[in-house]
Parts: structure tokens; sequence; C-alpha cells
């Protein structure tokens, strides 16, 4: 009688060890990246050109705008100041953001003297010039165009030369 | 007199104690059983490895680790879409045992964008790391435990932009 006891004393704790194998569950689940294309800024044309020099100082505005020439200071010079020209790709018809420089982040500089730049303004695909540019999209090949001009602070009597300074823009998808 | 009929009484009580005893057996056993609940795993949220700007000239990876960090080499991470680890809900018998196999290498596009090194954590507990690894895991003692998984995504050079989806799966079994 005590050995019967045993045995069925075995026979249930066997039951739940058969349950522990065939207990299992697999979970789906899905691994996402999304790859994105490097804003690419290339520099068609460098802002530059020629100014006359004279006795008065005064601004020369570079307008981006199209059809726009520089206006200001002075009689024109053989070779009128034109704004810069970008070409630049990303993403197809992503929206990126464009931050101008700030004024005071760039002059031109010859050996003893110098010329502040100031007002830098912005004219995408075409359109008019802004200091603020918003809504910038990439169009559905991933590119797109645009033209800086600026403001020159031209002294006077400022020496012939080649006056040359850098300015630095920044793109970023939005 | 007196005392020998106690005496007899006695006698007969014993005799039948005696007989009571070997007419009549009493012995224990013990039965138990360990209900064990179904082990259910269920996915929260897949692992995402947010915005990759590829290398144009070499190729590079992100690896998402289990607690969240994202970690580009030879990369850049958008700001848009921030990458995160795949989470998943556990149940299953109390404070019980049981295995937990890693998916294996997966593919994402062909070329090389694929995932591995995948790593895996229940709870607070030991970080798993394997590709197809099985290892030993232990449901949290309320029953409930949560799994943290992670990789590591390879980005060839110039890899084409879009958004790039693959399954994989998880496996829970109890020991």
């Amino acid at each position: 009688m005590k050995r019967s006891l045993g045995l069925l004393g075995g026979a249930l704790l066997l039951l739940p060890a058969q349950g522990n194998a065939q207990s299992f569950d697999t979970a789906s689940a899905e691994v996402t990246v999304f790859i994105l294309a490097p804003v690419v800024e290339g520099t068609v044309d460098d802002l530059e050109g020629e100014l006359v020099a004279g006795e008065v100082s005064g601004e020369v505005v570079v307008d981006p705008a199209p059809g726009q020439a520089a206006a200001g200071r002075g009689p024109a010079a053989p070779r009128p100041l034109r704004p810069a020209s970008y070409h630049v790709a990303g993403r197809r018809s992503a929206a990126f953001a464009l931050v101008l420089p700030e004024a005071g982040e760039c002059t031109l500089t010859a050996p003893g003297a110098s010329i502040p730049v100031k007002g830098f303004k912005v004219s995408v695909a075409g359109g008019p010039a802004t200091g603020a540019p918003a809504g910038l999209t990439f169009n559905a090949k991933g590119m797109n165009d645009f033209k800086v001009g600026a403001t020159l602070l031209v002294g006077n009597g400022l020496p012939g030369n080649r006056y040359v300074g850098h300015f630095t823009m920044t793109m970023a998808y939005n | 007199m007196k005392n020998h009929l106690l005496l007899g009484a006695l006698f007969l009580a014993a005799s039948m104690t005696a007989f009571g005893q070997v007419t009549t057996v009493t012995t224990q056993a013990t039965a138990s059983v360990n209900i064990y609940v179904d082990l259910t795993l269920t996915n929260t949220t897949g692992l995402f490895f947010g915005d990759v700007f590829p290398n144009a000239n070499t190729a590079g990876k992100v690896t998402v680790g289990t607690d969240g960090t994202v970690s580009p080499t030879t990369v850049t991470l958008g700001t848009a879409h921030t990458g995160y680890a795949a989470t998943y809900a556990l149940t299953g018998k109390k404070s019980s045992s049981f295995s937990l196999t890693l998916p294996s290498s997966t593919q994402l596009a062909a070329g090389g964008l694929s995932v591995d090194t995948w790593t895996a954590k229940v709870d607070n507990g030991a970080v798993q790391t394997g590709d197809g690894q099985q290892a030993t895991q232990t449901v949290d003692p309320s029953g409930h435990s949560t799994i943290y998984l992670g990789g590591t995504l390879h980005v060839p050079a110039a890899q084409a932009e879009g958004n790039y989806s693959a399954p994989y799966n998880v496996t829970v079994a109890y020991n």
C-alpha cells in the first residue's frame, strides 16, 4: 500500500515537467532605419566683383534676386559684384533649414584695410531675396539652387587691392 | 480478587490494542504539482536606429544598446528621429527559469545593410549577446518581465537613402 502511494506521487510530479517543454512563445518585430542622403552644398560661384574706389564711404548692396545688379555707392565697375551661387542636394522633397551669416561674421580684408559685410540675404530657386529663409525643400530630385548676397560697408579712400573674406552658411534637415 | 479483576481488564484492553495495530496501517505520501502559466512574449516596440547619414566613402555602423543608447561609428545621426531599443512584455511563472533565443543576423537590404550582434537584457539582469544565441533567464518574481533588445546596424558606404525595415524573431521557452 505504501509503495502504491509513492508511485502516485511520482506520477503527479511528472506532469508539470512535460508541460514545461511545450510552453514557449515567439514574438516577431521589425527593425527599422531611415537612411538619409547627406546634404551636399556645392558653391558654383563666389560672391565677388569689382568696385571703383572713391572719396565717399557707403554701402554696396548685392541683391541675390534674379536680375538685380549691385547697387549703391560709386560708379559701376567693369565687373560688378555678383551674389554667390549654390547648388545643393539632399533627400528628395525633404525640408531643410538654411542659416545665413550674422553681421560681423564676415569682413573682407587686404593689407591695411578692410570691408565689413552685413545683411546677408538669399534667393532660393529664383525667388525674392530674404534674410530669413523659411519653408525650404529639396525638389523631387533632391536638388535646389540659391544665391546669396550681402551689403558691403565700403569706407572712403580704400586702397586698391583684392579684398577677401569668408562666410559660412549652415544647412540642416528640419 | 478485586485486584485480579482489574488485571484481567487491563490484559483485555492491551490485547485489543495490539489487534488494532495489526489490521489498520496508516501511511503518508506527498502529492504535489507545479502549476505553470503559459509563457507569453509580446513585442511592444521594434528596434529603431533612427535617422542615419551614411559616410560617402567608408562603411560605418550604429549600435543601439539595451539601455537605448545610440552610438554611431563613421556615420552621422540625424536629429529628427532618434533610435531606441526594442521592448517586449513577458509573462510566465513567477521566478521561473526560461531560455531566451536572440535573432540571427538580419539583412535590411542587399549590399550589407544588416543588423547583427544582438543584445538583450531581461529586467535588470545581465546583458545577453550573440546572434542566434540562447541563454537562461529568469522571470521576475511578479510574473511579469520586460525584455530590452538592441543590436548593431552595419551601414555600407554611400548607402542609398530610404526607409529600410526587416522582420526578426525572439523566442522564449521554459527550461
